[in-house]
């Protein structure tokens, strides 16, 4: 492996800037992945081979990008795994019918401001080999996605995982998640269907009967190894190969269906029994190697795809300007009113819609999905980056403003800097 | 809860009837002629000081495009990188002040063909050649 010694300067590098600016961002009340996703920016060509650009090109050789973008593949597919390890069914108990309104109108709402915004974007910074469908729809779904993952952490550290403001967020957030997920993959296959083996009928029926194989019969085999757990009370690193394999196995199968491999670590997560312990002591296992050493590696890559000086000019800034404008419009403004519709307060509305207009890490994986699939030109792709990072680092100080600082305070302290950093 | 279920009906079902009227109504629209990708020269006809530039074969352009707005990276000597625009079939690109191409695409012919024009500061003379399109996906990193 010739380019071995490249690599690994590159991860110590990515992983130094990535803690740096996540131990920053943490100082200013940001989740350590918000310092981290700026990270991967600030690495690529939009600051690092702008100012250096000598020692961006010694740093991240073309020739050898292909290694950390497949290192990133990996730690993507673990860190989508155990976003669906956290998605638990017992969130929806008693409270599924406020949540489904929410996440409903939370995605319904934004969809169709996106597929709106396509109307006026799709001939000025589309072109021809895309089609207005495949566009639309997947500016629609990038307009509507949660990160779940972000959201749960933010209401972790702030204690109020089981306030009512909480729980509608988790429950709608988790809704969201998975209907946005599927929505995703039925773009991804509407798109991939013409570069395909197989005709459009046969991967959809193949899509039916994995899902349903999941569902129901993987589902309770994986229940024998809750049962395993509970018994020895221990993950042996047999089992953990097994999961491994499994992840893989059922990756390959979505990205052979044409829906990516993503979705397949996902429903594998998603599929896994929760009721022990033993979903906790697999995120244990997975957890630190995924997130503090693999994703950051996801960020850098993305951060070399981005380049802000592709949004030059007042024209450019002013697509960017208009794609932000509608993405909060969307996603704030229709999860604020659902929930105010819903029956909570306007304050505690107001709460619910910034936490559901976090993006954060998701809508990245969305819009590195839609690059390579060809629907998103470079500067749409740069544009929608900005807009990610902005939704997401909006959150923080606007849930301060509009909830902690005037409704009941004392309920929610400010947590000490958490020295784990608050991990996606 | 009769009004939450209006609430729902309206908030979920007038937007998803809205995003099939719109699909509808952007089938009609066009977008830019798609020009990214690989651009292989075919003839030149090059001269004098332009030679110290091109060599004796004109340079491989690569084009990266978002809409209107082209990136145009040509391995030439200095691998220079231009930027500029797409009107119609027409491209004007520059680098600072130094370098400009201008370039006519035509769409009749399959792959797309291209009559490109380059010019530098210093230099009277002009190069000029025709290139063939070879489509590539646009997703790996921004090159150097």
């Amino acid at each position: 492996m010739p380019h071995l010694p490249t690599l690994l300067i590159q991860i110590g590098v990515v992983l130094v800037v990535a803690r740096l600016v996540g131990f920053l961002f943490r100082k200013i009340h940001q989740p350590q992945v918000m310092g981290e996703m700026v990270a991967g920016i600030l690495l690529g060509p939009s600051l690092l081979g702008w100012v250096a650009p000598g020692a961006y090109s010694a740093l991240f050789p073309s020739e050898s990008l292909g290694f950390l973008s497949s290192l990133s593949q990996i730690g993507l597919l673990l860190f989508m795994f155990l976003v669906g390890l956290e998605l638990d069914p017992k969130m929806l108990q008693g409270r599924g019918r406020m949540a489904l309104v929410i996440s409903h109108v939370s995605i319904t709402v934004p969809f169709f401001l996106g597929v709106l915004l396509a109307v006026y974007i799709y001939p000025r910074l589309s072109d021809e080999s895309v089609s207005f469908t495949h566009f639309a729809l997947f500016i629609g779904t990038s307009m509507s996605i949660t990160a779940f993952p972000v959201l749960a952490r933010i209401l972790s550290e702030r204690r109020m995982l089981h306030s009512r403001l909480g729980v509608i967020a988790i429950a709608s957030a988790a809704i969201n998640d998975v209907t946005g997920w599927l929505i995703l993959a039925g773009v991804v296959l509407l798109v991939r269907a013409g570069d395909t083996a197989l005709p459009l009928w046969v991967t959809l029926a193949g899509v039916v009967v994995y899902i349903a194989c999941m569902l129901f019969p993987v589902r309770s085999l994986l229940a024998r190894l809750d049962a395993i757990y509970q018994r020895k009370k221990v993950l042996s690193q047999d089992v953990l190969a097994f999961l491994l394999i499994f992840v893989l196995a059922s990756s390959w199968l979505t990205e052979w269906l044409g829906i990516h491999a993503l979705f397949g670590a996902f429903l594998a997560g998603a599929v896994l029994p929760k009721q022990s312990g033993f979903v906790h002591a697999l995120t244990e296992k997975l957890n630190d190697t995924a997130v503090v050493l693999l994703l950051p590696l996801f960020f850098a890559f993305t951060g070399l795809r981005t380049s802000i000086g592709l949004v030059s000019g007042a024209e450019m800034w002013f697509y960017t300007t208009l794609i932000v404008l509608v993405a909060i419009a969307g996603k704030f403004g229709g999860s604020t009113y659902a929930a105010r519709v819903s029956g909570m307060p306007w304050r505690e509305a107001g709460a619910l819609g910034i936490l559901m207009n976090t993006r954060g890490l998701m809508e990245l994986v969305l819009l590195n999905i839609g690059l390579d699939i060809g629907v998103l030109s470079p500067a749409l792709f740069t544009m929608l980056v900005l807009m990610a990072l902005i939704t997401t680092f909006m959150t923080a100080p606007i849930l301060e403003w509009i909830y902690f600082s005037r409704l009941v305070p004392q309920e929610y302290p400010d947590p000490e800097a958490d020295p784990a950093g608050g991990q996606p | 809860m009769t009004k939450l279920l209006i609430s729902y009906l309206l908030l979920v079902g007038v937007p998803i009837l809205g995003v099939f009227g719109l699909l509808r109504l952007g089938a009609n629209l066009a977008a830019p002629v798609a020009v990214a990708g690989e651009w292989l020269p075919s003839e030149a006809a090059s001269s004098g000081c332009m030679s110290g530039l091109v060599g004796e074969q004109p340079p491989k352009m690569t084009i990266a495009q978002s809409g209107r707005l082209l990136v145009v990276s040509l391995n030439d000597a200095n691998h220079s990188v231009l930027t500029g625009k797409l009107d119609g079939l027409a491209i004007s690109a520059e680098s600072g002040s130094r370098l400009w191409l201008r370039a006519a695409v035509d769409k009749s012919a399959d792959p797309y063909l291209m009559q490109v024009e380059l010019t530098v500061s210093d230099c009277p003379e002009a190069v000029q050649w025709s290139a063939t399109r070879v489509p590539v996906a646009q997703n790996q990193p921004a090159s150097h």
